[in-house]
């Protein structure tokens, strides 16, 4: 997806799981978005974001590596960023999701491509 | 000196009292003068015999005084209390350590029922030893408490005997008092942390019941837990075996020479990941993987579907290495994919190892450990990558696994070397694997 200036939209993932992630970027990549990291750590993304521009989205795990879990690494990202975050996420962690505003804001692992150009495309409305 | 004493020796007396005169009395003078002569003889001798009486009394008094002196220092100075009591209590005698165990001037005491010094419960406990010490006559003994308007004094022991006593010829009990207070507070004392003791080693049995019943239940829920763990291992397994078998079906690949190495690459990587659960299973472990049982397994397998078991050797050297599954899974995949492009790629038929390499053909596995820092190896003896392989930007599916998974899962540095054919190694850190 682009938006009208032609720069592509820009996504970082936050995921564990190095299978899901890579299958992940892939996914993004084919729609036409720009993937510049993978994180597997909330510590790792907010070192990120601390020298680089923030991205137009971010998917993020709830349990990740470090000491950090994904919940934790949002309020941290929200507190400095006004950008959607969406949590991808096992059955169990589902529940811990605080909603924020009325944007729908999490995917249930495991869920297909539609489903998750869906929420982005829907969160990228509601930012632009 | 008794008075009787100075009549026998009156002979003695005047023999030493003419001898300190110098006469002798049988002289032979007119009478009258012999008469006055011996008069005054006799008198003089009687006095002199009085001089030497006195002078015997004197000595006797100085003896009955030293006598005195050393009655006071045994009796009076003696650091336990003696005391003479009649059969009613009543004090005839108290040295001063009893009269200080009292607390009452002795001059108070002497001539008092002793009864009025002891504690109310204790007074019939004496009045019984006085009754027993009169009545038997043998060495008796009671312990009383003292007190005085009241208040407690000491503890006190009296061991008593029947005698006699002089001048009075009367009977009394003779009594030793001991103060045994520190003795009784030391033995109340010991009693007291005793009970204490026992009421804290109460409350151990009960808190060691409580730990018991507690450790029971964990137990119990140890058991249930490694049950389903074991379980779900076995349920992985066999999903993915499952998967396997349908990967395997005619139709589900396309049925070229490129449809059947894309099934045996995914089999093969679906057989890497269930292998894990197998051997968790085999080794009766839940989530740390014996890498020496898993590797051997792995890398027979593979060699297995390619047919290529006796013209390549296979080492594999992991002994001693437990990952837990989060680095055990990509370590089975990263290896899956280069030992695969191994057999695939690295002994074509037109490389003849021996000639080249001076050894048969060989791929190698090793995994080994040092100060948690683990080292995984994968190499062969072949013809080498092409040039135009960049593992740095590789395109091909298995290559980008292998750099992605050592990238973002192992976290690991890797390095590739061309030398006498090909090699990877991946350097990680292995956190501690909980034993299990």
């Amino acid at each position: 997806m682009t938006i009208p200036s032609g720069r592509p939209r820009q996504i970082i993932v936050v995921e564990d799981d190095g299978l899901i992630a890579m299958h992940l970027e892939e996914t993004l990549e084919s729609r036409g978005f720009e993937v510049p990291e993978l994180f597997a750590s909330g510590e790792e993304v907010i070192a990120y974001l601390g020298h680089m521009p923030p991205p137009d989205l971010i998917l993020m795990d709830i349990r990740l590596d470090g000491k950090m879990n994904g919940l934790e690494a949002a309020q941290w990202i929200r507190e400095r960023f006004t950008l959607p975050i969406i949590f991808i996420s096992g059955n169990v962690d589902k529940e811990l999701i605080p909603p924020f505003g009325t944007l729908r804001n999490s995917l249930t692992k495991p869920f297909s491509r539609e489903d998750l150009f869906a929420i982005i495309d829907e969160a990228l409305l509601q930012y632009s | 000196m008794k008075k009787g004493s100075i009549t026998g020796n009156s002979r003695e007396l005047r023999k030493k009292a003419e001898a300190f005169l110098g006469r002798d009395s049988t002289g032979t003078e007119d009478q009258a003068s012999i008469d006055a002569k011996t008069l005054l003889h006799e008198l003089s001798v009687h006095q002199v015999e009085l001089e030497l009486q006195n002078q015997e009394l004197m000595e006797a008094r100085d003896a009955a005084e030293r006598m005195q002196v050393k009655y006071f220092a045994l009796y009076d100075l003696a650091p336990i209390g003696y005391a003479g009591f009649t059969i009613q209590g009543q004090v005839a005698d108290i040295n001063l350590a009893g009269a200080e165990m009292v607390g009452e001037p002795r001059n108070r005491i002497v001539n008092s029922r002793f009864q009025l010094f002891i504690a109310q419960r204790d007074i019939p406990v004496f009045n019984d030893f006085l009754l027993r010490v009169f009545r038997n006559g043998i060495k008796t003994k009671c312990e009383v408490q003292l007190e005085r308007d009241g208040q407690p004094l000491s503890i006190v022991r009296i061991e008593g005997v029947l005698a006699e006593q002089k001048p009075e010829k009367n009977l009394a009990c003779r009594a030793a008092i001991i103060d045994i207070t520190e003795q009784r507070n030391a033995e109340r004392d010991i009693i007291h942390r005793n009970e204490e003791l026992t009421a804290l080693n109460r409350k151990l049995e009960e808190a060691g019941v409580d730990l018991r019943s507690k450790q029971d239940t964990l137990t119990q829920s140890l058991a249930e837990t490694e049950a389903l763990l074991d379980e779900v291992n076995h349920r992985v397994k066999n999903n993915l075996s499952a998967f396997i078998s349908l990967l395997s079906l005619k139709g589900s690949h396309e049925d070229t020479p490129e449809g059947q190495r894309l099934k045996t690459d995914l089999i093969n990587r679906a057989q890497s990941m269930a292998l894990i659960h197998e051997t968790l299973y085999r080794t009766k472990k839940f989530s740390s993987v014996d890498m020496k049982v898993y590797l051997t397994t792995l890398v027979g397998q593979i060699a297995m579907s390619y047919g290529t078991e006796d013209s390549v050797q296979v080492k594999v050297d992991a002994g001693g290495v437990v990952l837990d599954i989060a680095r055990a899974t990509p370590c089975g995949l990263i290896i899956n994919e280069l030992v695969t492009n191994s057999f695939k790629y690295a002994f074509p038929a037109t490389f003849d190892c021996m000639k080249v390499r001076g050894r048969p053909s060989t791929i190698t596995v090793s995994l080994k450990e040092v100060d948690g820092i683990c080292t995984l190896s994968v190499s062969d003896n072949g013809i080498g990558m092409p040039e135009e392989v960049d593992f740095r930007n590789a395109k091909s599916l298995g290559l980008s696994l292998v750099k992605f998974l050592a990238k973002h899962q192992l976290r690991a540095e890797t390095e590739i070397h061309d030398k006498d054919g090909t090699g990877f190694s991946f350097r990680f850190v292995n956190p501690r694997v909980s034993s299990e």
